[in-house]
């Protein structure tokens, strides 16, 4: 029925439709401006924070918001040069760098296994299935007394926190990519009597590294929240420790520094993931 | 060696031991209700002799890609036994390789890493079938772009790297599964010459025999020693015809006399022959309900 539509609209030359250009066929030639640029999304992307950072600057300086509870891009960056020029953000840094950097080995240590064991036999992935989805949709900051009744309020603790809430995209994600394997994969590897051992790791995972990927980026995103989350409510150190604490004591400036270091790692994670995925599964990428 | 020569060599010896031997083979898949199995081919019978190329013609859903699928192990033969070299077969083997009916190459590897997947799998991916490897690269044309990805290549190079994959193993049992039927129709004819200059060169052992299904009847009269052609599902064998046209031979025994006339007697097989007419009015007199269901289960 929608084939039968849009046969009519394209074969009728009459006004485009949905208010695009007129044929799709002569935007061929002329790219936008997007994409004529180098590294047009980067500059363009600099463009939009910067814009958002001046509008800010403007708030505060013309008094439209209070900088006392708002402070201003200049007063951040002079708080950011000043914390890193006496060393004081260090100790935040690595203690939130340690319990992500420990999370995330676990993660994909124990995720991508389990997510490939549990797309390959049936009876497993029915047992666990109604586990994972609980586990998945319900908050795990519910969890979180429990686990420092379990773990005590050390680092273990948030070590645990941080790889309750990243590994179950990856579990999910793998068990994914395990499922939806080409079927012709499987049979070129039957026809030529692939083994066991080289059918994981010359089709299986190769196959599956699309999804993995996807589960990668997914589980690092939501372990930085976890990380922050969990300092939030126990820890004395920290960078979500630190924003908070600076926050209490009305310090805005230094808060926001902290919102930025936060940020830019964040940025550099996903970038690092980014540049993985080009490289390994570059295959997969629509042109 | 000289082409003549090796064609001579390539001819149908009936003095040779026979490579394939299928006796009262039925296959059968499972159907779209629990438990229920629809009948794809019935008490399959042949001989194919070492060195012999053999083109299986059908009309579509007949059956015949079931069979080769059963030839490579990769379908349960559920009656009969299918003996190659003497051997009843049990799942895949080194000495049988299948060209697909669509290219199933690993888009994750280049040409040069999806061409000896085939001898890395079955862990002999020694010096020499490294430079097999190459050498088949050449042979099938892709020399230049061996390191290319497989999602940069087209329809007709993807084929011919799904059949270099399947020549570097070196079967003795060469399994082609409409290899071309999704080509576009020049890509097709090249292919298909070029099929049959590598068949009757050195590049292919002289003792390999190849089973060929397809269901363009030029294409079986071009590369065959022999035709087998299955009637309509569930499929069994209606005719054999031996294709005596001379090798080597070239794209211009297409347009011969001859050519015409074994294309023509192989249509009759299909469609036109009295006894095959004669079997389908008989299933259609039977009563019509049930032919329409056998017709309505068929794939």
């Amino acid at each position: 029925m929608t084939t039968a539509i849009s046969d009519v609209t394209s074969s009728d030359p009459g006004p485009p439709v949905g208010g695009g250009s007129a044929d799709p066929v002569l935007s061929f030639g002329s790219p936008g401006i997007g994409q004529r640029i180098p590294h047009a999304s980067l500059l363009f992307g600099t463009v939009g924070v910067l814009l958002l950072l001046v509008a800010w600057q403007v708030c505060a300086v013309t008094g439209v918001v209070d900088i006392h509870i708002s402070s201003d891009p200049t007063q951040v960056l002079r708080q950011d040069i000043h914390l890193f020029s006496t060393g004081a953000i260090w100790a935040p840094i690595g203690t939130t760098a340690t319990e992500v950097g420990w999370a995330l080995a676990i993660i994909i240590l124990a995720g991508i296994p389990l997510g490939i064991v549990l797309g390959r036999f049936a009876m497993l992935r029915q047992m666990a299935d109604p586990i994972v989805s609980i586990l998945n949709s319900v908050p795990y900051v519910l969890f979180l007394p429990l686990i420092i009744f379990w773990f005590g309020l050390g680092e273990r603790s948030r070590v645990v926190v941080v790889i309750w809430a990243g590994i179950l995209p990856l579990i999910i994600n793998t068990q994914a990519g395990v499922r939806n394997i080409d079927r012709d994969y499987l049979r070129v590897g039957t026809v030529f009597s692939v083994s066991r051992l080289r059918f994981f790791t010359s089709i299986l995972i190769p196959a599956a590294m699309p999804f993995i990927l996807t589960g990668l980026r997914l589980a690092v995103a939501r372990a930085l929240v976890g990380a922050i989350v969990v300092e939030f409510f126990l820890s004395a150190n920290g960078l979500g420790y630190f924003v908070q604490n600076a926050t209490s004591n009305f310090e805005m400036s230094t808060a926001m520094a902290g919102i930025v270091v936060m940020a830019v790692a964040a940025l550099l994670l996903t970038r690092l993931i980014g540049a993985v995925e080009r490289r390994v599964i570059s295959w997969s990428q629509a042109q | 060696m000289s082409e003549l020569a090796d064609a001579e060599a390539k001819s149908p010896a009936p003095k040779r031991s026979p490579s394939l031997e299928v006796e009262h083979v039925s296959l059968g898949y499972p159907g779209r209700r629990r438990g229920e199995q629809v009948l794809a081919c019935r008490d399959l019978n042949m001989t194919v002799h070492q060195g012999e190329f053999v083109m299986l013609v059908g009309p579509s859903g007949c059956g015949k890609s079931t069979f080769l699928e059963a030839l490579a192990g990769l379908v349960h033969v559920g009656a009969g036994e299918i003996r190659v070299d003497g051997r009843p077969i049990d799942g895949p083997a080194k000495d049988r390789s299948l060209v697909f009916q669509s290219p199933s190459l690993f888009p994750w590897r280049d040409v040069y890493g999806n061409v000896i997947f085939g001898c890395q799998a079955q862990g002999r991916l020694d010096a020499a079938a490294k430079a097999r490897a190459e050498a088949v690269i050449k042979l099938v044309g892709l020399g230049d772009v061996a390191h290319r990805r497989a999602r940069e290549l087209s329809g007709g190079m993807k084929q011919r790297v799904n059949l270099a994959r399947a020549l570097v193993t070196e079967p003795s049992l060469l399994l082609l599964d409409e290899p071309f039927g999704a080509l576009d129709a020049q890509t097709r004819e090249v292919m298909q010459d070029e099929l049959v200059r590598m068949w009757q060169g050195s590049a292919i052992e002289s003792s390999t025999t190849a089973v060929f299904v397809t269901h363009d009847v030029a294409e079986a009269v071009l590369m065959a020693d022999r035709v087998l052609v299955f009637s309509k599902s569930p499929g069994t064998i209606i005719d054999d015809i031996p294709v005596s046209l001379g090798r080597p031979r070239t794209a211009a025994v297409r347009s011969s006399r001859e050519f015409m006339a074994y294309h023509d007697r192989i249509l009759d097989a299909l469609y036109g022959r009295p006894t095959y007419r004669a079997e389908g009015v008989e299933v259609a007199s039977t009563g019509s309900p049930r032919s329409t269901r056998s017709e309505v289960s068929a794939p």
